[in-house]
């Protein structure tokens, strides 16, 4: 019997919250998950950056770690706020869809498709921040010579991409989740 | 944590690692063979930006000063004092949405805290995106260099655009043809500049020779986007916060 679309979805979310809400390893491995995608994220367009402080024998740990922490700023300052709102949602989104992808590899229930849309989700994620922090330097001006003529719409694209990871990223938490048997969760 | 717990996440690893070893083998090793590649070439590969970097302390500009005409045609774009220690190379374009957000925000402190100090200088390197008149824009800052304000006729065009454009979300204005000669001259009159030499200059080759050559140090700084800025030969893509600029400007200060 094929159940209903409304059915599925609410089976999802249940076995979703289950995993990730009452189990504390994967909460934790939600958290650490979302972190990771959220600081590669920020800091993919800058890794060389990231290298050099981090073998900056001049600075300390702390002074490191801060460093880090200034990239979150950006977030909230070069970042425009729907972007910013677009960027959190994929990470956490992310840190969801990694909690739930372990879930069922270790049940050897396995779902190409789900994890094809999660690489991709995260390819995307990426190709957001880079598109936001100066991508569309280089994309506006080439999208324009083909021939699109809201440069509007092509200043937002790191959002447009954050979005189709983010809808990625729930069709594989929703395909992957669906096929976890409930019993394995009591 | 109790030990049911460090058990279970060791658990979870090895279980995913052996999903991975047992069932995606090849693919572990092409992935393993990128990391490697990619770890290799962080750690040994060339730092383009260093090596340019170390033959830019000493720019050949023959204006010294942004605040004084010289007769000598200017071969850099200078803001700040031409003699402060510390370097800061800026590639950017006045109708970049980018490059204006970061004059915005993170620039304005760069300036008051580190450049009208006398603490460090921008070089200012056109790298043109946005259509010829923005490439006319960019070579006119000779012309405005050549007057000896600079600064002026780059903040007026950052204001222009931002004013009249980008805070209010018009981005279409990057792909309209905004700029001629003559209304670079007019908005250089508004920067206090001698409007009619300096259009007559934005309409000629003069400065021609000196904008090639600083546009083409966009390649070997392997610059990809803007605004790009290189502090102490470290690249810093897109527009950050203030705090990371001031981080690496307090690296530089220490040495």
């Amino acid at each position: 019997m094929k159940l209903p679309l409304t059915v599925k979805l609410k089976i999802a979310c249940r076995n979703t919250l289950a995993i990730v809400c009452t189990k504390p390893l994967y909460s934790l491995l939600t958290v650490a998950a979302a972190i990771s995608m959220l600081t590669i994220i920020i800091w993919s367009l800058n890794y060389q950056l990231v290298g050099y402080i981090l073998t900056n024998d001049g600075l300390s740990p702390l002074q490191k770690v801060r460093f880090f922490s200034y990239g979150y700023e950006a977030l909230f300052s070069s970042f425009d706020s729907f972007l910013s709102v677009s960027i959190i949602s994929l990470s956490f989104l992310f840190g969801i869809n990694i909690a739930v992808l372990t879930y069922s590899l270790r049940r050897k229930i396995a779902s190409t498709r789900a994890t094809g849309a999660s690489g991709l989700a995260a390819t995307l994620g990426i190709l957001s921040s880079g598109c936001a922090a100066c991508g569309t330097s280089l994309l506006g001006p080439l999208l324009a010579t083909l021939g699109a003529t809201s440069l509007t719409a092509v200043h937002n694209i790191g959002a447009a991409f954050s979005i189709i990871g983010s809808l990625l990223l729930l069709y594989s938490i929703y395909k992957i989740t669906l096929q976890t048997q409930t019993k394995n969760l009591t | 944590m109790d030990a049911h717990l460090v058990g279970g996440s060791i658990n979870v690893f090895w279980d995913t690692m052996l999903y991975f070893v047992y069932m995606k083998k090849t693919l572990l090793i092409v992935v393993s063979v990128c990391l490697l590649g990619v770890g290799l070439y962080l750690a040994f590969g060339k730092d383009d930006t260093a090596a340019d970097q170390s033959s830019n302390k000493q720019p050949k500009a023959t204006t010294q000063s942004n605040h004084t005409s010289s007769s000598a045609a200017p071969t850099e774009l200078f803001i700040g004092n031409a003699n402060a220690p510390i370097m800061i190379i800026e590639y950017g374009d006045y109708k970049c949405p980018k490059c204006n957000d970061f004059h915005q925000k993170a620039g304005k402190d760069i300036r008051r805290e580190w450049v009208d100090s006398g603490k460090a200088k921008i070089i200012y390197r056109p790298y043109p995106l946005f259509g010829e008149d923005s490439g006319l824009a960019l070579y006119a800052s000779f012309c405005a260099a050549e007057q000896g304000k600079f600064t002026a006729y780059h903040d007026t065009m950052f204001s222009f655009m931002w004013d009249n454009y980008f805070s209010k979300s018009n981005f279409d204005a990057t792909t309209q043809k905004l700029f001629s000669p003559e209304r670079l001259g007019e908005l250089a009159g508004e920067a206090g500049l001698d409007a009619a030499a300096f259009t007559t200059c934005a309409g000629g080759r003069t400065h021609a020779t000196a904008y090639n050559l600083t546009v083409d140090k966009a390649a070997s700084d392997s610059v990809q986007g803007t605004p790009t800025l290189i502090i102490g030969g470290q690249k810093i893509v897109g527009p950050q916060p203030y705090s990371v600029y001031k981080a690496l400007l307090e690296i530089e200060s220490a040495k």
